[in-house]
């Protein structure tokens, strides 16, 4: 191989990408970089140049979403009793499921009899798709929603599916959807991070922070917890003698200091991109906290989302702070309704109608909202929301009148809405007694390769060089549901 | 701009843009009319056919992989032609079908609907070949991985030849140069070298105060101290150099330093990973041994033999088990999809980490295909796995995680690896690495890149107790004809003292990684390694003695050269390097003066926020931080939980512990910036050095050069002073005129304690004045105190605490048991919620709710009542309002609780320290309900398990010197040492504006880049 091929080996040019500084506001040090001779200089020299400058794995000039709210129903809630309406379950109900079907009985636990929903399903809007009771304030949305009846998965366990649904893959440590979404379109706002997180009150998902994981990318990939009272981040402030004025006089003096080191050395971007990073922190801990007072939100607004009454208020102010969050330019937002452990999460083995009787009660009417609320905003087209689980659930019970249903990778829920799909849409089936996804099915990958499509990414495209690799969301697998996008 | 780089060109399947990058014509040229019978050559054969069929067509049909049943890389092959026919049409050569599967761009096939026809010179040759009768040599067999080509490496690629001897005109120059009289290195000979061909010259040498700094942080990873420094400086010997770098080699710093680079190779972590994230116990022995190994300076090969086989050595001892604990640092998932598929990833994991950490090349990538880039064959990847295979790769019991039993290993205490048996099952090859699709069995053996070390590996005689695989394993990486192992750990020593590789790739050595910058010089090294007996300590001496090592950062050409060579891989300069996490870490301890080099055993569990916490689905339960005196060790030392990397670390870069790293990422993000500015651990170091600062010196000129001096080895300058001065001056006026109660008193409160007004307190219950039952021995009352006008109580017999009457400290202490003893509160303890309350307690409880003092009410004021206990593992609840307040450490031991709630702030602390604070008061209690001591109210739940000797309340929110007042006197009575570092109370606002100063300083580039 020649010194200079047209081979991009990757490792120096990631080196020069990451040292500049990307992702979380990095898009700021970089257009300050750009105007750089030196780095100029290195880009011209030392890399490919393609033509065109649209992002990374871009597939324009499709009209795309700009941002993504990825609601995780954690613990994964039962599709039979929420979006995938099966009457025949009525039908066999107290029978067992066919011998025939071959299925892992996840923690080994009590094998019922097939149980029909615990609530009634119903038409909703002008395209009639049915859901359950669970979801009367979705359900008054039917007509924006894109149902995926026909999901599957690599994993019937929590710690690995969840794993899977956020990274692609059921090991640990590799990069998740909102690392990929921002590692191909950067971030549309310097004061806030690019790929926002916000957990349940209860607890973080089992397997933590792999499940927001920037992987083998640089750092500031990394998903980025948010609270929704208080600091919304780490480390914005300091002790209390420290904030306001005393603080600026700090950063005035940094500021000082470290420009006159810097004219005493030769132009080095580094040190100019780190003097920069102190402006950035100033804003961003004005920005951050600007981002989650919603008490500039109206009474009505407020109301809508359910802020201020139970079981609705934690949910309702993250789905109103991820409104916020889309509107300041954040492109992947990630909510997670259930933390911890068990009934803490929609893993509804003791009982259905109570589990998901809370979980859902908490999220329906935010969720609605959010709806109304990007909608009348004009920013559903540019903002697609996904709702689901890290698989489904059984359509049998866990024994004898048992109330309750196993994990079930095989088949299962997702819905998306906005972004460009088409709304009041089924797509999928699973067979009729919602057991595995047999027609239009989408694994993991395929689902990866769809939201990757809709924010404006090809997902074979969207590659990272990592030892010797030329990794990928969706590795070698992943086929865009095309039916899906309107 | 920047951003669209690589990515745009670099599909999944590379091989497609070499070929689009490449100048196209269109196939089939004419036939040519002469120059047959050259074509019909050896020669023609080897130097223009060869290569177009390894490059084009072996990928899909060789011998191993003989798609459409076609074999191309033998003469056999074609004459036998594929499942379409004859390959050559013998009547008309140039209508075989192979030349019209050519022309119509069939073959090479199409790549996304995209034909990707054969080259016209390469067409051209192929027809002239085929045509003048197909010559091919006797007895060749081509095979794909023979050659390098612009698609791929062969086996002469060049990481894969054996080690140049130093070049002779380099030989020639050291010895005129000696003769000279001249010092010469030979790593400036082969550096300059270069430099001159590309008009490029060295940096001059940095100065003394740079070099010290440099010098400590590579090899030890710590700054100097003010000795040090001028010790260094006012040192004019002529080897004052050296004996600097002898008196650091020496030192057991630099193990820990550079134990750390290979704990990053070596994916080092505490935990296993996924859901329940399981402690792998005693993985710090590993680490130990890794620090030991670099101090000991441990022969390189046996490094390697310890880590692979230690368990295989005659008479293994403790200490060779523990080095295996390398194959058992990675993730380990209990409850994985299929087990069964789990092994086959097991597998992955271990010949990846073995074959990065070791040769620099990705094996992994032919676990389902022979390697796309480099020669490795997917059986290659089998023979390596089948090495692994007879150790604890099978799903067994989840208690041993994934490891051998303690009986297997031999040693109780080890986290090692053995083999479970020493007769496996063979390991198949899998297609497309699906364990339902097995080949045929492997022979375990080294890979096949480098022919003449190649080996299989022997079956040991029957009742061995292991296979001896991985011993062979190390016998074969460890040959000193190897052409990676002492390529690979040359670079990784060069790329830590110069911030970058000759390989810029120290990972992979293959054909996508790096070429080498200084080829012959990596080779020298290498080859030096191996005359050292593999001592790194040498190879360091060597690299640190170079005048290309010491060369400054700035060069007066830099705008020019900057043009040429920006990424300097020619070194015409040192890089200008920014300290990684554990670095700034360590400094910050360094510098004021609290760092504990404390060496080796268990790690310490760093201080979490609750807002990181949260991101743990068991949250605070599953994470106890270490005690105030063990943060103060070096960042080695802090516990690596996968599920909750150190966000303070991870800040800058430390990286995932999941796989294998050669090099870590350095970015530069706000983020970073917000941690060392506002991260409590930077506040408590620069509060620190302050105090010390101001301890030594009552002059503030004096104070502020003390400071710069700690911080960064030097004294301001005259403009520096000016305005580090101005900023102390100012500060200190703006935290003056910050009420005291909120934060800290002035000076002259805390030096006369009496000064102040003296609150008194409204309630205070002492065991050391109680009522006693006579016949039960029970506590029938407390009395107060304070005023008199309160009593506790207990007339049921069965709910009355017992009074331990020497029991901490010699003091008495109410012992409460959890199940349902109490104390009533006669009278109203307070009418607001502004209020101090001290108390000396104990806990015992497993988990859950339970209370000291409570006026909960089921009736009246549930949600508002006021309460103090403690919730979950650790937690403590103030009420509702702030149920998650912070965490409370070795709650079995006595401990002093205080609360402070004023109008706007919560605050607690335990024992003095700082535990918890809520920025605004408790909102909306309610105040006219009965006050029990021990548990909720009048729920009757949530007792108290423990002991509570003294419970003191004020109505009002203390100021701290007040509160600092009461806390010394409880905590001698009890015995209770104080931890008041983190408290702003007990710092003047002379220190604290000092410590503003100091933070300034541990901002500064300065602090942060090594010149």
């Amino acid at each position: 191989m020649q010194e200079s091929s047209a081979f991009p080996c990757g490792i120096t040019r990631r080196e020069t990408f990451t040292q500049i500084g990307a992702g979380f506001a990095g898009l700021a040090l970089l257009d300050l970089i750009s105007g750089d001779q030196p780095a100029n200089q290195l880009m011209a020299t030392d890399l490919p140049r393609p033509t065109g400058s649209g992002p990374r794995g871009s597939i324009l000039p499709r009209k795309a979403a700009k941002s993504c709210i990825f609601l995780t129903m954690n613990g994964a809630p039962s599709q039979v009793d929420t979006f995938d309406h099966k009457p025949a379950l009525k039908k066999y109900a107290g029978k067992t499921l066919p011998s025939d079907k071959d299925y892992i009985n996840s923690g080994g636990r009590k094998v019922g009899y097939l149980t029909p929903a615990w609530r009634p399903f119903r038409p909703g809007g002008e395209s009639g798709l049915m859901i359950s009771d669970y979801f009367p304030n979705v359900r008054k949305h039917a007509d924006k929603l894109c149902v995926l009846n026909a999901c599957h998965t690599d994993s019937h366990a929590h710690g690995s599916a969840l794993v899977a649904m956020n990274t692609g893959k059921t090991q640990i440590g590799r990069p998740s959807l909102g690392s990929w979404s921002v590692y191909g379109l950067g971030s549309a706002n310097h004061d806030l991070p690019g790929y926002v997180v916000m957990l349940d009150k209860r607890g973080g998902p089992i397997s933590g922070q792999p499940n927001w994981s920037n992987g083998f990318m640089p750092a500031s990939h990394t998903g980025t917890p948010f609270r929704s009272q208080g600091a919304p981040i780490l480390d914005l402030s300091g002790p209390a003698h420290l904030r306001g004025l005393p603080q600026q006089a700090q950063l005035e003096l940094l500021s000082q200091l470290n420009n006159l080191h810097r004219e005493q050395r030769f132009d080095d971007e580094k040190l100019a991109a780190r003097i920069k990073s102190y402006e950035l922190a100033y804003r961003m801990q004005a920005a951050a906290p600007e981002a989650v007072a919603l008490e500039q939100e109206s009474e009505t607004t407020l109301g809508m989302y359910g802020v201020g009454n139970q079981p609705t208020d934690e949910f309702g102010r993250n789905c109103l702070i991820a409104r916020r969050l889309v509107e300041r330019g954040v492109r992947f937002i990630q909510l997670y309704s259930g933390g911890g452990h068990l009934e803490e999460t929609w893993d509804a083995h003791e009982s259905v109608e109570k589990n998901h009787g809370q979980h859902a009660a908490e999220v329906d009417q935010p969720i609605g909202a959010l709806l109304t609320d990007l909608e009348q905003r004009g920013l559903l087209d540019e903002t697609l929301v996904i709702w689901g689980g890290e698989f489904g659930r059984m359509p049998f019970s866990e024994g004898k009148d048992a109330p309750g249903r196993n994990h079930n990778p095989y088949g299962f829920t997702m819905w998306f809405a906005g972004g460009g799909v088409r709304g009041g849409f089924r797509y999928g089936e699973t067979d009729e007694l919602g057991f595995e996804a047999v027609t239009d099915r989408m694994h993991l990958h395929d689902i990866h390769a769809t939201i990757l499509h809709l924010m404006g990414l090809d997902h074979e495209m969207l590659t990272y060089f990592h030892q010797g690799r030329n990794e990928s969301l969706t590795d070698v697998g992943g086929r865009v549901a095309h039916a899906i996008v309107s | 701009m920047y951003r669209v780089i690589r990515i745009l060109l670099r599909p999944k399947f590379s091989a497609t843009l070499i070929l689009l990058s490449m100048a196209m014509v269109p196939v089939y040229a004419d036939p040519p009319s002469s120059g047959l019978h050259e074509s019909y050559s050896t020669d023609f054969f080897e130097e223009r056919i060869a290569p177009i069929l390894v490059k084009r067509c072996l990928e899909c049909h060789d011998s191993v992989t003989t798609s459409g049943d076609l074999d191309l890389s033998s003469s056999a092959g074609w004459q036998a032609g594929g499942e379409t026919g004859k390959t050559v049409d013998p009547i008309d050569p140039a209508d075989s079908l192979v030349l019209h599967r050519i022309k119509n761009a069939e073959m090479p096939p199409p790549l996304k609907g995209e034909a990707q026809p054969l080259p016209a010179k390469e067409a051209e040759d192929l027809l002239r070949w085929i045509q003048s009768g197909t010559f091919w040599p006797k007895g060749r067999t081509l095979d794909r991985f023979e050659s390098t080509s612009e698609l791929r490496a062969g086996r002469d690629w060049w990481s894969l030849q054996p080690l140049e001897p130093m070049p002779q005109r380099i030989t020639d120059e050291i010895g005129r140069r000696r003769q000279a009289g001249e010092q010469v290195n030979p790593i400036d000979l082969f550096i300059q070298e270069k430099l001159k061909s590309n008009q490029l010259s060295s940096a001059p040498p940095a100065n003394k105060r740079a070099l010290i700094r440099r010098v400590h942080y590579t090899l030890i990873g710590l700054p100097p101290t003010q000795d040090e420094v001028s010790r260094f400086l006012n040192d004019t010997a002529s080897d004052a150099w050296s004996r600097l770098v002898d008196d650091l080699l020496a030192r057991p710093q630099y193990g820990e330093r550079w134990a750390r680079h290979w704990l990053d190779v070596v994916r080092y972590a505490d935990t296993s990973g996924y859901e329940r994230d399981q402690e792998k116990p005693n993985a710090w022995r590993y680490r130990d041994w890794v620090v030991d190994a670099f101090n000991e300076d441990l022969p390189y090969a046996q490094f390697i033999e310890l880590q692979l086989a230690g368990d295989e050595k005659e008479e293994a001892s403790e200490s060779d088990l523990i080095a295996t604990g390398f194959l058992r640092l990675g993730t380990w998932n209990d409850e994985p999809n299929d087990p069964q598929d789990y092994q086959y990833e097991r597998l992955e994991d271990l010949v990846h980490t073995t074959s990065s950490a070791f040769l620099g090349m990705t094996v992994k990538c032919a676990r389902c295909h022979s390697h796309k880039f480099d020669p490795i064959a997917q059986s290659d990847y089998y023979r390596m796995a089948s090495v692994f295979w007879p150790g604890p790769i099978k799903p067994r019991q989840s208690k041993w995680l994934g490891g051998p039993s303690p009986e297997e290993l031999g040693a109780p205490d080890v986290l090692g690896w053995t083999d479970i048996t020493a007769t496996p099952d063979a390991l198949h090859i899998l297609k497309n690495g699906d364990r339902h699709q097995p080949l045929e069995p492997v022979v375990p053996g080294a890979l096949s890149f480098v022919p003449s070390l190649q080996v299989d590996f022997t079956t040991p005689q029957s009742g061995a107790p292991t296979t001896r695989r991985r011993t062979q394993l190390a016998e074969w990486l460890t040959e000193h004809q190897h052409p990676l192992t002492w390529r690979v750990m040359a670079n990784r020593i060069w790329q830590h003292h110069f911030g970058q590789g000759l390989v810029r790739s120290p990972n992979n050595f293959g054909f996508l990684g790096a070429q080498p910058s200084h080829r012959e010089l990596l080779d020298w090294l290498a080859a030096e390694l191996i005359r050292s007996e593999g001592r790194i300590k040498e190879l360091h001496r060597v690299i640190l003695n170079s005048a290309t090592w010491k060369q400054a950062v700035e060069h007066t050409e830099a705008a020019t050269y900057q043009q040429r060579d920006a990424s300097n891989q020619f070194l015409w300069h040192a890089n200008r390097r920014r300290l990684d996490a554990e670095a700034i870490r360590d400094s910050l301890l360094a510098v004021s003066g609290e760092l504990d080099l404390k060496m080796g055993g268990p790690s310490f569990h760093g201080e979490v926020s609750q807002q990181a916490l949260a991101g743990l689905s068991k949250k605070s339960a599953a994470w106890k931080a270490s005690s105030p005196a063990e943060q103060k060790r070096r960042s080695l030392y802090m516990h690596i939980k996968r599920g909750l990397m150190p966000p303070m670390m991870t800040a800058f870069d430390l990286c995932e512990a999941t796989q294998t790293v050669g090099k870590r990422d350095v970015t530069t993000v706000p983020t970073q910036s917000l941690t060392l500015l506002n991260h409590p651990f930077v506040h408590q170091r620069s509060q620190h050095l302050a105090q010390t600062v101001v301890a030594q010196s009552p002059q503030r000129a004096q104070q502020i050069s003390a400071i710069w001096m700690s911080v960064l080895n030097r004294q301001p300058t005259s403009q520096e002073f000016d305005w580090s001065q101005k900023h102390v001056v100012q500060q200190a006026q703006r935290f003056a005129t910050i009420p005291p109660q909120q934060d800290f008193p002035l000076a002259s409160d805390q030096s006369d304690p009496s000064k102040t007004l003296t609150p008194s307190p409204v309630v205070h219950f002492s065991a050391n004045s109680v009522m006693l039952d006579p016949e039960s021995g029970g506590v029938v009352g407390v009395a107060d105190l304070a005023t008199g006008s309160h009593q506790a109580f207990q007339t049921q017999t069965e709910r009355q605490p017992i009074l331990k009457k020497r029991a901490w400290n010699d003091q008495p202490v109410l012992w409460f048991d959890g199940v349902d003893d109490y104390l009533n509160v006669t009278g109203n303890l307070l009418t607001n919620d502004q209020c101090t309350i001290f108390c000396v307690v104990n806990d015992l409880s497993a988990s859950g709710h339970r209370e000291i003092l409570s006026n909960w009410n089921s009736k009246n004021n549930v949600g508002s009542s006021f309460f103090l206990g403690l919730t979950s593992d650790n937690q403590v609840r103030i009420t509702d309002a702030f149920s998650n307040a912070g965490q409370v450490t070795q709650r079995e031991q006595p401990f002093l609780l205080t609360l402070v709630c004023s109008a706007d702030e919560v605050t607690w602390f335990q024992s003095g320290r700082l535990r918890g604070r809520r920025s605004a008061g408790l909102p909306n209690r309610r105040f006219d309900t009965p006050w029990v001591i021990g548990q909720q109210g009048n729920i009757d739940g949530e007792y108290w398990k423990g002991g509570i000797a003294e419970l003191i309340l004020y109505s009002t929110a203390l100021p701290p010197s007040r509160r600092n007042l009461i806390e010394d006197q409880l905590a001698k009575r009890f015995g209770l040492t104080l931890d008041r570092e983190n408290d702003p109370a007990t710092i003047t606002t002379e220190a604290q504006a000092l410590a503003s100063l100091a933070i300034v300083l541990m901002n500064s580039n300065e602090f942060i880049y090594l010149d």
